[in-house]
């Protein structure tokens, strides 16, 4: 088991590293504006210390490797629940309260928030727990019975929401009794869960990352319908099927995300003025949607790279899909939701929302890039999230200094321009050049089939 | 135009390896088998003929079409099959056949039905569920039914079991039959590879090391014992076109390559009781691959 552990640690130790810088800066945070909130960024650090890392491994086929390892599925399980929800846990708390000690260090006058030192540790744990739940539940490949679906149905369900509701109803957790019981609550139980499922680990899955896949079989499942075998498909194909075929299923899932996220602000922002939820609702969520565009909805789609690239259609076209892929429907949800806000407080706040739609196609095309370049890597994940949050800082520096109370469409409509033309240009020249693009795309088959030959 | 796919002068440089420079021709209506070891770079071949990756030098041309300048028109009659094409964002096999039928407009709808029905396939399959060698159906499947005139297939049997293996052959040898379709296929399975390819090219280290027929190939080759009676080595070193497998003692195993004048050299060091067989390709490859490894 310790090796087991320290072999995670050794091989994550530069992101554990950077999480664990960006901790002490927190707990530096904190020290210094008490009255801020820090839950946002405290989960994301949770979410890249934990068990998101060893999601990485897992679609790499690491199972199928530590499988024959003279260990237990349940010591394999528990040692990665160590490594990634209490190692972590301990280490972020520590640098949480050094962080908060070098500052106080400094400042003396200042007061230690010892007690929100100590329920952001408390809201780590939570959010490194419910993030192994979320990851083992995704991890399930198949399902001994109806109890077992069920279980990890309602596990998987709840930690996706706490997770990605959390980014937005939790920010605040610390200030508010009933969040922070709420959080406590749902958290606790699925770091709970989290060890328990630990142990239920499975060996010998394939693919980790497919629910509801059956794995490494060998001979063909019987198909569900043997009367008809094929029928001539009718309408259109080629790229227009799968430009279309994507962006329906982003469009209805976002908007699905759009109306459960207008359901909590509404739930929680009662208090707010309308000016300042709608500016929050259009920022804010213009850019999760970007990165579960990117991350769930356009990552899927460059694993089949390899494939379209074999098409009779040119890197110039393919790189226009691609960046159509995930700009077609963020342009398309931008209007539904200037639409709602029109309807709800008029112009200037429909105004606001178009803003925050148009400058996010700037972040979103340079994803594209990285994604196309990098394929489903980490360091691809690191480049998504610098270039998400590097732009909004972009787009906060250029409010300050140029005493925008927004930025006006002009400026918005040039920078994504400009970022839609530079990304296009890369990805094309990505497509074109490099071999690396069509080599790293998470493989389908897990290792089976990377050492075929060069 | 006689030749498919001419490959002249092509280098790709990675930084721990350099494939080329490679000339390689596969005629027109051929069963082309390109072979080599691990890492030999014929998957970096193929992949820079549909252009994944650009190359540092060299032309590559099919159909007479150059690989880039004419890249639509080019895959637009040519085909690639692989275990590492990935179809599940398609979500069922029919909608797969949906997308990619959309690119060809003489795709085949009878044949495409048949092949289905041949590999156990149905529109409402779940890409997800479907095992490993029913993927690489699909694959072949998708390749076949545009009715190319080019096929190029990188190791396509991987995950087949043997009856999968002569069905997919079989329908590679349906596909060729009119003499106008061309299939390269890069494989391990050398047996497969010696039964059905008309042509071989052996590649290794980037470079190639041998092409030609199959059968021109594997009869230009003899496994050769002999034996020498003064001593464990020649006095000269030995010739091009022989190359020592095994020795015992005075027993000498050897592959002789019957175009050289490797036999006449072996007469005249004293080689005793040589006694020639045929060779497989198998025994070629190894053999190549080995002195290759030696060398």
């Amino acid at each position: 088991m310790k090796r087991l552990m320290l072999d995670y640690l050794r091989r994550w130790a530069w992101v554990l590293a950077l999480a664990g810088m960006l901790e002490f800066g927190l707990g530096w945070f904190i020290a210094n504006r008490p009255e801020d909130n820090f839950e946002f960024w405290g989960l994301l650090l949770a979410l890249w210390a934990g068990a998101n890392l060893l999601s990485f491994d897992l679609r790499r086929g690491i199972v199928r490797a530590v499988a024959p390892l003279p260990l237990t599925a349940r010591q394999i399980g528990r040692s990665w629940w160590l490594a990634t929800v209490a190692i972590p846990a301990v280490a972020l708390a520590a640098l949480l309260f050094s962080g908060a000690g070098t500052f106080y260090h400094f400042h003396p006058s200042k007061v230690f928030p010892a007690g929100l030192l100590a329920l952001a540790s408390i809201f780590n744990v939570l959010w490194l727990g419910t993030t192994f739940t979320a990851i083992f539940s995704a991890t399930r490949g198949s399902y001994r019975n109806w109890r077992d679906f069920a279980s990890t149905s309602v596990f998987s369900l709840l930690s996706g929401v706490m997770i990605l509701g959390g980014m937005m109803f939790f920010q605040d957790a610390s200030k508010r009794p009933f969040k922070c019981a709420l959080l406590l609550g749902i958290g606790g139980l699925l770091t709970v869960v989290s060890w328990f499922r630990a142990e239920q680990f499975r060996l010998g899955r394939a693919e980790p990352f497919n629910p509801g896949r059956a794995g490494n079989r060998l001979t063909p499942l019987p198909s569900t319908n043997r009367s008809t075998y094929h029928r001539p498909p009718e309408g259109y194909g080629g790229i227009r099927f799968l430009i279309s075929t994507t962006f329906v299923r982003i469009f209805l899932w976002v908007a699905a995300m759009i109306a459960l996220m207008a359901l909590l602000q509404q739930w929680q922002g009662q208090a707010m003025p309308p000016g300042v939820a709608i500016t929050m609702f259009a920022g804010v969520g213009s850019f999760m949607f970007c990165g579960f565009i990117i991350v769930f909805q356009f990552l899927p789609v460059l694993r089949q790279l390899r494939f379209l690239r074999t098409l009779p259609t040119s890197a110039t076209r393919l790189a226009a899909v691609m960046i159509s892929i995930v700009i077609l429907p963020l342009i398309a949800l931008g209007t539904l939701v200037a639409g709602g806000a029109w309807l709800a407080s008029g112009t200037p706040a429909c105004l606001t929302v178009l803003k925050s739609y148009m400058f996010i196609l700037a972040p979103a095309s340079l994803c594209v890039f990285f994604a196309v370049w990098r394929g489903d890597t980490i360091q691809a994940y690191a480049l998504l999230a610098i270039t998400l949050f590097g732009l909004q800082q972009v787009q906060l520096r250029l409010e300050t200094a140029f005493h925008y109370r927004e930025l006006p469409f002009s400026l918005c409509g040039s920078i994504a321009a400009i970022c839609i033309l530079l990304a296009f240009l890369l990805t094309r020249c990505a497509l074109m050049r490099s071999s690396h693009t069509y080599r790293v795309q998470a493989n389908p088959f897990g290792n089976i089939a990377l050492g075929l030959g060069r | 135009m006689n030749n498919a796919i001419e490959i002249r002068g092509l280098i790709k440089k990675y930084p721990r390896f350099q494939l080329g420079p490679l000339d390689l021709t596969v005629p027109r209506g051929a069963i082309y088998g390109l072979i080599g070891p691990n890492g030999a770079g014929k998957t970096t071949a193929i992949d820079l003929i549909f252009g994944m990756g650009k190359n540092d030098a060299g032309q590559i041309r099919v159909l007479g079409l150059d690989h880039r300048a004419d890249e639509v028109a080019l895959k637009g009659r040519a085909a690639y099959v692989s275990p590492d094409l990935n179809f599940q964002v398609w979500g069922r096999v029919g909608k797969a056949i949906r997308f990619v039928r959309g690119f060809y407009p003489g795709w085949d709808d009878a044949y495409c039905a048949a092949l289905m029905k041949a590999f156990h396939l149905s529109d409402a399959d779940r890409v997800a569920t479907l095992s490993f060698g029913a993927k690489t159906k699909l694959s072949l499947l998708l390749a076949l039914a545009r009715r190319p005139e080019v096929l190029i297939l990188d190791e396509p049997t991987t995950g087949l079991d043997a009856v999968s293996r002569q069905q997919a052959f079989g329908e590679l040898l349906k596909a060729v039959e009119d003499g106008e379709r061309t299939v390269l296929i890069s494989s391990h399975g050398l047996s497969d590879i010696e039964r059905f390819a008309d042509h071989v090219g052996m590649i290794k280290n980037g470079k190639l090391l041998l092409e030609g027929r199959t059968d021109e190939v594997v009869d230009r080759y003899r496994l050769v014992e002999f034996f020498t009676s003064n001593g464990t080595s020649f006095q000269t070193p030995e010739p091009e076109g022989l190359i020592i497998l095994k020795q015992n003692e005075n027993r000498w195993r050897a592959l002789l390559d019957q175009k050289s004048a490797a036999q006449a050299w072996l007469q005249a060091n004293g080689a005793q009781q040589i006694s020639l067989t045929p060779v497989t390709l198998e025994e070629l490859f190894v053999a190549l691959v080995k002195e290759e490894e030696a060398e």
